[in-house]
């Protein structure tokens, strides 16, 4: 199969990983690594970005969002990075990431920035940073998820059928829904008889949306409505809420993510590509999106279809399902033999230097 | 110095692992690499020492490409390409030792110590190799070939530690007889005198040099001895070979012409004893007469008897292996000089008989330590399975007394050397009793086995590296060497006897001959 033409880019895959230690009396450390691969001429070269987050943390809702933004932070710093060196050198890159651009995980209950304020800005001001230079060079920035929900392309469809319908109540309902609300919203809706049959999963969804090979009109999608107008706790400083506001206005002013459900040969499994709209044309500001909607009939997509031919082109098998991520996994890797031998040591002997007694009997190392 | 890499891993006092910092500045496999240890003296205290050691494997990985990676992707990442700094290239190196000063005396000693992660390991200098392989003069320095990778690093073997004997073993034309007449030429120089069993008549040129015309050296060193039924072969260092019937004894004649019967076998022990009181030097006609003038007095199953007897020994008449005459074992101890018994198109039957009876002559004059036999005979016996296979694959006149050169010869200064492309085949016994040993390419896995059997010190690796070799590469170990060692066999200064025929050019003529005729058989 030759390589699709259409698209005269560098393909840089970015991939990252994690790994935490929980000390006794609250000490926690977390290490994030991520890696950009740049296939340029027949040759790759790599970014590394290592993000190190020791600190205190007590609760596991916590810890589990330290980890996420250390690895998160890695992954789009290395990412801009190397977006940046490609930049330099004059040529256009098209930047694939591992999973989802509207990242889920960063939390929607405000108390929850409590804890760990200076690494979500960090996270923010780093994803702000890369749709920025995103839109302002015109490249493409796509992130692919195998295993991934449906949830918007669910949610969007139901409130179509809603509206041609006519059941008002219930888009109002799908404008607040959440997953764990969608088997309830179900329920009802068999018992007043406006669901005759069983209602499909996103697994089915998907089987459904992507018979053959191809992919489904792209999905705008809304950024999260506490974005728009964070209400930060009154305990956090005041720098930080500053600087947390302003990290979200700047990735709200940049173009928004769209979503598309991707199928590249009949026999695999379908996979979400998430990418900025730009790619598409669609140049307003994310905040002017105020629901998930599907792109306009006449949309041209040309853009989009040369670059999913390349995903197609990439793809092996359900394992090796786009060549330069799943090279980008293999070094990105993070497992913890490698923590443990390389990282802990390191972390563990600067902590002593700095004063710390470590009681290793109650370390507990996460699998 | 440049280094190749740094030790990684874990490593033992045998073994280490290094990896190569840069690809393109990286060893071969069995190349000799170098770098110190330290090492716990008696005295308690530490001391650095350099340690050489051979790189017996070299993995090259890249992440990209692991054992999962599928055909389909691996296309595809061919054209991505590869990233260099992730190929990784790492080698298996074992130790071989270290040079130790023992109050003056110099032994190779392997560390107790492993090597150091992170130590520097660089290709091993020639100062080091030469100091590890060359020989003091007393130990009779034999040049036989060059340090495999390394032709400016010459290998001697000691011919002192000859008279552990030798077993030389390796496929067919990979270099057996080749390397055995390098050491036959190194030897000359040395003033040996040597006896060589040569079936193909591999040796029967060393007068010459490769080109074809007379070695300066070697012209006068060596003669030729050819049975009458052997291959055709005429040049002025060529003498007949002749051996009447009383060479041999009693029991052989009967094994040879397969009398059995007890009252045949008295008979014919009492005829050659009587001959023997007439004449010492009898022939297989002056028995055979003798029986004729018995028959015809015999009467019945007396005669019946004896015409048994006539029967079969002329049976062995026609095989042409008995003359008149009597081998002149004699001029097989002159030193410097290199005796050939040439053997080529020879049955096997008769090969067997004639080596069987030529070595036990040549024991026996060392046994009965006559004064014309004072100097030690240094004996290459080619084919050797043909001649010393075990018991149990049938008679074999020479096997008996290869193997009591082999397990005593030694002390009467006779030095075997045995060679052949089936050690499975030769007894192990024999193989057993030879001490140095120089393996060739061999990849039959009886073979190796056989080997490995015959040598408490020919190790697991080692015998994994035989497939490996090519043509004249061998590994010697034995006393013949300081440490095991690879190396490819030096051009010989005579020539070689052994070459492959030329099929294409012997083709070549034919097609001409045969053109040749078809146009005489026209016009």
């Amino acid at each position: 199969m030759p390589r699709p033409e259409g698209f005269e880019g560098v393909v840089i895959a970015v991939d990252g990983g994690v790994q935490s230690s929980t000390f006794a009396y609250g000490g926690f450390a977390a290490v994030g690594r991520a890696c950009a691969l740049i296939y340029q001429n027949g040759e790759s070269s790599i970014v590394k970005r290592v993000k190190l987050y020791i600190g205190e943390a007590y609760e596991e809702a916590d810890r589990e969002a330290i980890t996420r933004y250390v690895r998160m932070i890695a992954e789009y710093s290395a990412a801009h990075e190397a977006a940046q060196r490609v930049l330099e050198r004059g040529e256009r890159p098209l930047l694939l990431m591992d999973g989802s651009l509207r990242p889920m995980g960063i939390p929607r209950r405000l108390g929850e920035y409590i804890h760990h304020p200076e690494l979500l800005v960090e996270l923010l001001e780093a994803i702000a940073s890369l749709h920025s230079l995103t839109s302002r060079a015109g490249f493409t920035l796509a992130a692919i998820a195998k295993d991934s929900t449906a949830l918007n392309l669910h949610l969007t469809l139901l409130r179509e059928i809603a509206e041609a319908r006519g059941l008002r109540d219930l888009l109002e309902e799908l404008d607040w829904a959440a997953p764990q609300r969608l088997q309830s919203l179900f329920r009802r809706l068999r018992e007043r008889g406006d669901l005759t049959g069983s209602p499909l999963c996103d697994t089915a969804l998907v089987g459904e949306a992507t018979i053959g090979e191809g992919y489904t009109t792209p999905l705008l999608l809304a950024p999260p409505q506490q974005w728009r107008s964070p209400q930060l706790p009154s305990d956090i400083d005041e720098e930080l809420s500053k600087q947390i506001e302003e990290a979200y206005r700047c990735i709200l002013s940049q173009p928004g993510v769209a979503s598309t459900i991707f199928r590249p040969q009949p026999e695999a499994r379908p996979m979400r590509v998430d990418f900025l709209s730009n790619l598409i044309g669609y140049m307003e500001p994310w905040e002017s999106y105020q629901a998930d909607r599907f792109i306009d009939e006449d949309q041209p997509l040309k853009g989009l279809e040369e670059f999913l031919n390349q995903l197609a082109y990439w793809f092996c098998n359900e394992v090796e399902y786009n060549i330069p991520l799943y090279q980008a996994d293999l070094i990105a890797r993070f497992d913890r033999g490698l923590y443990e031998s390389r990282y802990e040591p390191l972390i563990i002997r600067r902590l002593e230097e700095a004063g710390l007694s470590i009681i290793s009997r109650r370390r507990v190392l996460r699998p | 110095m440049r280094e190749y890499g740094y030790v990684i891993g874990q490593a033992d006092p045998t073994h280490f692992d290094f990896n190569i910092s840069d690809p393109d500045y990286r060893p071969v496999n069995y190349e000799y690499v170098e770098l110190e240890v330290e090492e716990q003296q008696p005295d308690g205290s530490r001391r650095r020492v350099r340690v050489l050691g051979q790189v017996k494997r070299l993995i090259s990985s890249h992440p990209f490409y692991d054992r999962r990676t599928t055909p389909g992707a691996a296309h595809k990442q061919r054209q991505l390409g590869l990233t260099p700094d992730l190929l990784q290239i790492y080698a298996t190196a074992k130790v071989l030792g270290y040079i130790h000063d023992a109050d003056g005396r110099r032994e190779i000693r392997r560390p107790r110590s492993p090597p150091l992660p992170g130590t520097p390991v660089y290709r091993a200098s020639d100062e080091l190799l030469r100091d590890f392989f060359t020989l003091p003069e007393e130990e009779i320095p034999l040049n036989v070939g060059h340090l495999l990778h390394r032709e400016n690093i010459i290998i001697p073997i000691s011919g002192k530690e000859l008279h552990r004997h030798m077993a030389i073993l390796a496929m067919t034309r990979y270099g057996k007889s080749y390397f055995a007449g390098r050491i036959m030429e190194e030897l000359l120089k040395h003033g040996a005198s040597i006896l060589a069993i040569d079936v193909h008549g591999d040796y029967a040129e060393m007068v010459s040099k490769p080109d074809g015309r007379l070695h300066e050296f070697f012209h006068d060193k060596v003669t030729v001895y050819r049975p009458e039924a052997a291959e055709r072969l005429e040049a002025p260092h060529v003498k007949p070979l002749r051996l009447s019937a009383s060479s041999i004894g009693f029991r052989e004649l009967c094994a040879l012409t397969r009398i059995e019967g007890p009252r045949q076998r008295f008979l014919l022990r009492k005829t050659l004893e009587e001959l023997r009181v007439e004449n010492p030097s009898y022939t297989l006609d002056d028995i055979l007469n003798r029986l004729e003038k018995l028959m015809e007095e015999a009467k019945g199953t007396a005669e019946e008897r004896i015409e048994g007897i006539i029967e079969r020994l002329e049976d062995l008449k026609r095989e042409g292996i008995f003359t008149y005459g009597d081998i002149d074992v004699k001029a097989f101890f002159k030193p410097q000089r290199l005796s050939d018994i040439y053997l080529s198109g020879l049955p096997d039957y008769v090969q067997d008989v004639l080596v069987g009876v030529i070595l036990r002559r040549v024991f026996e004059a060392k046994y009965r330590r006559q004064p014309w036999a004072r100097h030690p005979l240094f004996i290459f016996i080619e084919e050797a399975h043909r001649f010393a296979a075990p018991p149990d694959r049938g008679v074999r006149f020479s096997r008996d007394i290869i193997a009591r050169i082999a397990a005593e010869g030694s002390k009467f200064g006779l030095f075997l050397t045995v060679i052949s492309q089936r050690p499975r085949r030769l007894d192990p016994d024999i193989l057993s009793n030879c001490g140095n040993l120089a393996i060739f390419r061999v990849i039959n896995p009886q073979d190796q086995r056989t080997i490995q059997a015959a040598s408490e010190s020919f190790s697991e690796d080692l015998l994994e590296d035989l497939p490996a070799l090519e043509q004249g590469e061998a590994v010697l170990i034995g006393p013949f060497v300081p440490i095991p060692v690879m190396i490819k066999t030096m051009r010989r200064e005579t020539r070689h006897g052994g070459r492959t025929p030329d099929v294409y050019g012997l083709l070549q003529e034919a097609l001409r001959e045969a053109e040749e005729e078809e146009d005489e058989a026209l016009y």
